[in-house]
């Protein structure tokens, strides 16, 4: 009899062999593969509805308290909410993943890994090489295309290397659902590099905007990488064709510059006496909006996915 | 174990492709880049029968003197700008006369105008004269916030029957070198 490895161990299975598609799992990695963990999703619900009451309370206090901040207090103020986000969803994703957590040093790693690509590649490869703020507001269509193009497709391809190259290939990538999580976390890194380097760059920053504008960007990240993390998850333990994780890219590629090109029409609005030029409370609506209904979408697949997969199972009489 | 192996390899050209797909949206990228910025269109002055090409996304002025000036809208505290102008030459003058003109109309009208090197070139057949310089442009517009500007600029002046062309390149100092290829795509289209 041929003997059979398991696709996420790599050890020789001894029991029943079962499969998905083409690859065989243990019994212990198939019960993984293919379960349903809810934490996840409710740490991503209480992450969306956290992150907008984290800016309506901050803009209350800016209002009553009528802070004057200024120089290196303004500046440190600036990179304590560039933290924020990313310290709220690991916050939250601990307290709701107690039973089975995620191990802490792969969360972290993944997290510092898109920061590190961000910070040593994104960012220099948009900013520098390609420019684009010389050339993308020129016209709408070069706003779109350049935003998929060059920001899009640089900024997910950096946290899908996140994923791809650090955790998934270990033992700890074991579930359909640790593509998202991983993805999310690697979006993270990268947003609160995103953050940090405009607040660093402004100098210290308006905090009334500045806190819409850190819990946008990192909504958006979040929500992209969780989207193309969806279909590494998917390609680990499925057989998918050749081009599923580049059409996981180009996904996430086109939704994240037609946000970038969307927020920046939102935002701007036309200049008066009385002010204007910016409103950036759109911006949260649309990131709001954004990350809804990715998450939503994604806890749809997966579960479906894990469904049909043990229907399929049920069917074949457990093999 | 051959279902084992197709499912490895499937993997790994799966891995390829992504990179496939990222190096192609990067190369319409800066194919998008490089139209968007660099893109040109013909412009005709009937006066001194002089044709060429300028971006097309800048702003166009067309007078007595110069004849030609455009203008990059979106260059922030200094917008570059390209310039055309001709100067009668007698027949035994040398090039050389209407750049000290430039000189000299120049150090009247701005602060602190250097000329800073002198040197021929060669326009394609023709020989040219080519002098850089630097003055510091300060705000016209009193409601504008900005500091004062350095301004690098080059002329380069090319002799043509009883006549100088005389092309102009205008830009701050910080993105001089940034912008020269507009200067560079401008005076290798001339045509007179």
């Amino acid at each position: 009899m041929e003997e059979s490895i398991c696709c996420v161990c790599h050890q020789p299975i001894e029991t029943e062999v079962k499969r998905i598609g083409s690859r065989s799992f243990c019994d212990y990695h198939y019960a993984q593969a293919t379960r349903n963990r809810g934490s996840v999703w409710r740490a991503g619900v209480v992450q969306i509805l956290g992150l907008i009451g984290f800016v309506l309370i901050a803009e209350l206090v800016f209002l009553l308290a009528d802070l004057d901040l200024s120089g290196g207090s303004l500046l440190i103020a600036g990179l304590i909410l560039a933290l924020v986000p990313a310290l709220l969803w690991l916050a939250f994703f601990y307290q709701q993943d107690q039973l089975e957590p995620e191990p802490k040093g792969a969360v972290l790693g993944v997290f510092a890994l898109g920061a590190l690509l961000a910070q040593a590649v994104g960012i220099p490869l948009i900013q520098q090489v390609f420019q684009v703020r010389r050339w993308l507001p020129i016209g709408a269509w070069s706003n779109i295309l350049g935003s998929i193009l060059v920001v899009g497709f640089t900024q997910e391809f950096l946290k899908y290397v996140a994923v791809r190259y650090s955790i998934y290939p270990t033992l700890e990538f074991d579930e359909r659902v640790d593509g998202v999580i991983y993805g999310t976390v690697a979006g993270l890194g990268y947003a609160t590099v995103l953050n940090i380097n405009y607040v660093v760059q402004s100098g210290g920053v308006n905090l009334q905007a500045a806190v819409i504008r850190v819990v946008v960007t990192a909504l958006a990240q979040a929500s992209f990488a969780g989207l193309s993390g969806y279909f590494l998850g998917r390609a680990k333990f499925e057989d998918e064709p050749v081009w599923w994780l580049s059409s996981g890219l180009t996904l996430a590629a086109v939704l994240n510059g037609l946000f970038t090109y969307l927020r920046g029409e939102l935002t701007t609005t036309s200049l008066s006496l009385a002010g204007g030029g910016f409103n950036p409370w759109p911006g949260l609506i649309l990131a709001a909006a954004v990350a809804g209904t990715t998450f939503g979408l994604l806890f749809f697949l997966i579960r479906r996915a894990n469904r049909l997969t043990l229907a399929g199972a049920d069917a074949k009489g457990g093999v | 174990m051959a279902l084992v192996e197709g499912t490895r390899r499937r993997d790994r050209w799966a891995d390829w492709a992504v990179i496939l797909v990222l190096l192609i949206a990067l190369a319409l990228g800066f194919v998008l880049r490089q139209r968007t910025l660099y893109t040109t269109s013909e412009f005709v002055i009937d006066d001194g029968a002089i044709t060429g090409r300028a971006p097309v996304r800048w702003l166009r002025e067309f007078d007595a003197n110069p004849l030609l000036r455009t203008r990059n809208p979106r260059g922030g505290a200094f917008n570059t700008t390209l310039e055309l102008r001709t100067r009668p030459l007698a027949a035994d003058a040398e090039p050389a006369l209407a750049l000290q003109a430039l000189t000299l109309e120049r150090a009247d009208d701005t602060s602190a105008y250097r000329t800073l090197e002198t040197s021929e070139v060669s326009l394609g057949a023709r020989s040219a004269l080519q002098r850089t310089f630097t003055y510091v442009q300060t705000a016209q517009n009193p409601y504008l916030d900005h500091l004062p500007v350095v301004v690098k600029g080059v002329d380069l002046v090319v002799e043509d029957e009883g006549r100088a062309v005389i092309a102009t390149y205008l830009s701050s100092a910080e993105t001089f070198d940034a912008n020269y290829r507009y200067f560079r795509d401008f005076v290798q289209t001339l045509d007179f």
